[in-house]
């Protein structure tokens, strides 16, 4: 007879992204003997975890009125002790359920003031919290006249899409003339899953383009106090291929303690500027002359291998964090050490797969911990963003070290397509 | 002169329509700005304020957006964001939140305007709820009555003005009623509710058989206080659930009554967290006990701001903004009799309407309100169409308001084919 389960947890999953995260999410439930209730909504292809899940709702995630109203019912007749997320389309519904249930939780605020881009800047620009200028855009006429209001380049980008999709960056006027009539283009390459989320499709948010290197940081916030568990660099610019983020490494060669100390005080000011009390946050900046400047702030755990590199440095699971809290659950965020630990995306590009070069290798190099492909010889890729080929999971010594095979996995792992 | 302060923010009309209110706003020092419907004209009031803009309330986010924009593009301080219209309430609770500014509370005016929600965050108050259930067939409605053994009222989760109610009086009727429930539908109701219509699960609630009150009350930081009590007189009842009369102070609220509904009230609010604003919250006496049967986040509709006022002195809409900036509410001095009657056209096009002109000069009725004309179609009796009178008089007793009320309203006399 197995030991009584100790708390439910409903899990909230929707499409897109959180692959991994939603993994160590289940993973955390059941190592601590959690009842778990997922909540999706049918027809799509959420069912993965269904054979670990005490209950299923299928109900409609997207409607977070509908939502809280199905879960609401059935917390009557049965417990529901938290609910939780790792899903940036869930993230607002999500909020809005926990409010309305009396779950500890994100409040809806904060998590509307996160997953609308413009709504962050505003929020930071109330708090007098220093960043790029930014502007609303809606239309491409918008688009050609910023250049003077924001300076060259800049970025043009929907208010609430995620994963790269819909970007442009406008590097003089004559691109602002050709780029401009791409906007509404750029959007329908997005995912369809992207559509009925997208709330604002007249709107976009353009902002001055920041250089400096990418940094992305995990936060950890309870009652409103925030830790910053990891510091991850992206260490190649990512302003080509599409947005496309192909490095992470923490900790970062390049971030000494004092840009460390800027760092943690920049996400304490932005988490607290949008009003975040409860969660986990995922925070991207741009290192500049003046700072760290705010790039989104995601109201979700880091998509990719964000968690796994930070549990690999840290030995703190960010899932298990988010579901502590969501459970009013002591937090241990001590980290004795840092393993230095990074991780590589391998794109494919746009095309079909006809050979796929150096995978064995790759998998079999020193300090890898983890090796995942996602596509395979035969498989047809509509679009660059949509083609994460694989995925690599390093340790080693030093940073510098466990970059440079992440670099070494990058040059040596390659797609030949038609 | 006037040195103007910052900036008041009022999104949609609703009860902002009623008594001037536009006015007594802008007595209040701060310049004002109106955001309404894209397909909105522009009315008188809005003409007086200093900002105006249309915007896509059917959208809360663009609607959003939108205003933050144009506030930023013209320097403007929010000092108070409030909303009289039971389809803009959650967007002035949001914007609130955004700009920093007191407001009802995200979550509190979202578990209001979903009758199931409201009811799940009081379950607790299990002696002033009636019994409720999600319903999604009609099989669900069958066994909440086999479990409340009696009738039951069945409503759709988020629309307004008695939409969609049906009363389900005997198991032999469920299936008859339901498909009426489920296939109730309003496309203008879809229009202004933008898409955001619960389909697909009803609210089921026991029906209590009694008379039908309000409350209408303030609330400032939390703190609850009802300050007036109208009294519906008629029961409210199918197929329309036609509100004929209120009035206030009623003599069937005794003291006793009256201040079980201002303790519960305030209970029913303080479980839903609502935080500061106006409400109108609703109930059915039996038994000499209120029922919740409805917690609205903003004034009561058709003639309830002018019925207040002309009983207590106290402007409800101007009140909601003082208790938003923070300023103290005087407690009533008075609490004068009034009666209010309202006046339906039968269904069909109205030809003609005879008696109004008598009672626009007529001294005895404080306000005639009159919602419709000559050449309106007329879908549902009680509908979008309507003439409302209200009087008021510290001379008078209710009993005499009424019987004035019903001669004059007798008067009027509609043409409809």
């Amino acid at each position: 007879m197995s030991a009584a389960k100790r708390k439910t947890v409903l899990v909230v999953l929707a499409d897109g992204g959180g692959h991994y995260p939603q993994g160590q999410l289940m993973g955390y439930l059941q190592e601590a003997g959690h009842r778990i209730v997922i909540a999706r909504k049918g027809g799509e292809n959420q069912d993965r975890f269904d054979s670990v899940a005490d209950d299923v709702l299928d109900v409609d995630v997207y409607n977070p009125s509908r939502l809280s109203t199905d879960v609401a019912e059935y917390r009557r007749s049965n417990a529901i002790d938290g609910a939780v997320t790792v899903n940036e389309f869930a993230v607002e519904q999500t909020a809005v359920l926990c409010a309305a249930l009396g779950l500890r939780g994100l409040n809806p605020t904060a998590a509307t003031q996160c997953r609308n881009k413009y709504l962050t800047r505003i929020a930071l620009e109330r708090r007098g919290v220093d960043q790029a200028r930014f502007a609303l855009v809606r239309s491409s006429r918008d688009v050609a006249e910023l250049g003077d209001r924001l300076g060259y380049p800049y970025i043009v980008k929907p208010m609430n899409y995620g994963g790269s999709y819909g970007i442009l960056k406008i590097e003089s006027p004559r691109d602002a003339q050709e780029l401009a009539g791409r906007l509404g283009a750029m959007r329908d390459e997005a995912p369809a899953y992207f559509l009925p989320n997208d709330h604002l499709p007249g709107y976009w948010i353009a902002e001055q383009y920041l250089s400096g290197m990418e940094i992305c940081a995990e936060c950890v916030v309870d009652d409103g106090r925030c830790s910053v568990i990891a510091i991850h660099d992206k260490m190649v610019p990512n302003d080509s291929m599409d947005f496309l983020e192909q490095y992470a490494v923490t900790p970062s060669p390049r971030i000494d303690a004092a840009l460390e100390v800027l760092i943690v005080a920049r996400c304490a000011e932005v988490l607290e500027a949008v009003g975040y009390d409860n969660g986990v946050a995922h925070l991207e900046f741009r290192i500049a002359e003046r700072g760290p400047l705010l790039l989104e702030a995601n109201a979700r755990i880091g998509g990719a291998l964000i968690a796994a590199s930070t549990l690999n440095s840290t030995g703190i699971r960010l899932a298990e964090c988010l579901v502590k809290i969501a459970l009013n659950e002591p937090l241990d965020l001590t980290i004795p050490s840092r393993t230095p630990t990074a991780f590589c995306v391998i794109y494919t590009g746009a095309g079909t797969v006809q050979r796929v070069h150096g995978a064995d290798a790759v998998r079999n190099m020193q300090g890898v911990r983890m090796f995942e492909q996602f596509v395979h010889e035969g498989d047809i890729i509509s679009h660059a963003v949509n083609g994460d080929g694989a995925i690599v999971l390093f340790e080693a010594e030093t940073s510098q070290e466990v970059f440079d095979r992440a670099s070494t996995a990058v040059a040596t792992m390659r797609y030949e397509l038609e | 002169m006037v040195q103007m302060k910052s900036t008041i923010l009022l999104l949609g009309e609703g009860a902002l329509a009623r008594l001037d209110s536009v006015r007594a706003i802008k007595a209040l020092g701060h310049s004002v700005m109106v955001v309404q419907p894209l397909a909105a004209a522009q009315s008188a009031d809005a003409r007086r304020v200093e900002h105006q803009l249309f915007a896509d309330l059917t959208n809360l986010d663009s609607t959003v957006v939108a205003v933050v924009e144009y506030c930023l593009a013209h320097d403007i301080q929010i000092a108070a964001v409030a909303s009289f219209s039971e389809f803009c309430v959650e967007h002035a609770a949001v914007l609130a939140d955004v700009f920093g500014v007191r407001g009802a509370g995200v979550t509190a005016v979202r578990t209001c305007r979903n009758k199931y929600l409201a009811r799940y965050a009081c379950r607790a108050l299990t002696d002033c709820m009636p019994r409720f259930r999600l319903v999604r067939r009609a099989e669900d409605v069958r066994r909440f009555m086999e479990d409340v053994d009696g009738p039951v009222i069945a409503k759709p989760l988020n629309t307004a003005a008695s939409f969609g109610v049906v009363k389900i009086a005997t198991l032999d009727e469920v299936e008859d009623k339901f498909s009426v429930l489920a296939g109730s539908s309003d496309p203008q109701l879809d229009a202004i509710m933008g898409g955001t219509m619960i389909k697909g699960c009803w609210l089921a609630e026991e029906y209590i058989d009694g008379f039908e009150i309000s409350a209408e009350s303030y609330t400032i930081d939390g703190q609850t206080r009802t300050i007036a009590i109208h009294d519906k007189l008629e029961p409210v009842e199918e197929p329309h659930f036609l509100e004929q009369y209120f009035v206030t102070p009623s003599p069937r609220v005794d003291s006793a009554l009256e201040e079980s509904v201002k303790a519960i009230t305030a209970d029913v609010l303080g479980a839903i967290g609502f935080r500061n604003g106006i409400t109108h919250v609703e109930f059915r006496v039996k038994g000499g006990r209120p029922y919740v049967i409805e917690v609205n986040p903003r004034p009561g509709g058709g003639l309830v701001v002018d019925s207040v006022y002309y009983s207590t002195g106290v402007n409800l809409v101007e009140a909601g903004i003082r208790l938003l900036l923070g300023e103290e509410i005087a407690d009533p001095a008075r609490r004068d009799p009034v009666v209010v009657r309202s006046v339906f056209p039968d269904e069909g096009t109205i030809e003609s309407i005879v008696g109004l002109e008598e009672l626009e000069t007529d001294r005895d009725i404080n306000v005639l309100d009159v919602k419709c004309e000559v050449g309106d179609f007329v879908k549902t009796r009680g509908i979008n169409a309507e003439i409302n009178l209200l009087a008021s008089s510290p001379q008078r007793t209710i009993d005499e308001l009424l019987a004035l009320v019903d001669s004059k309203a007798d008067s009027i006399v509609f043409t409809c084919h």
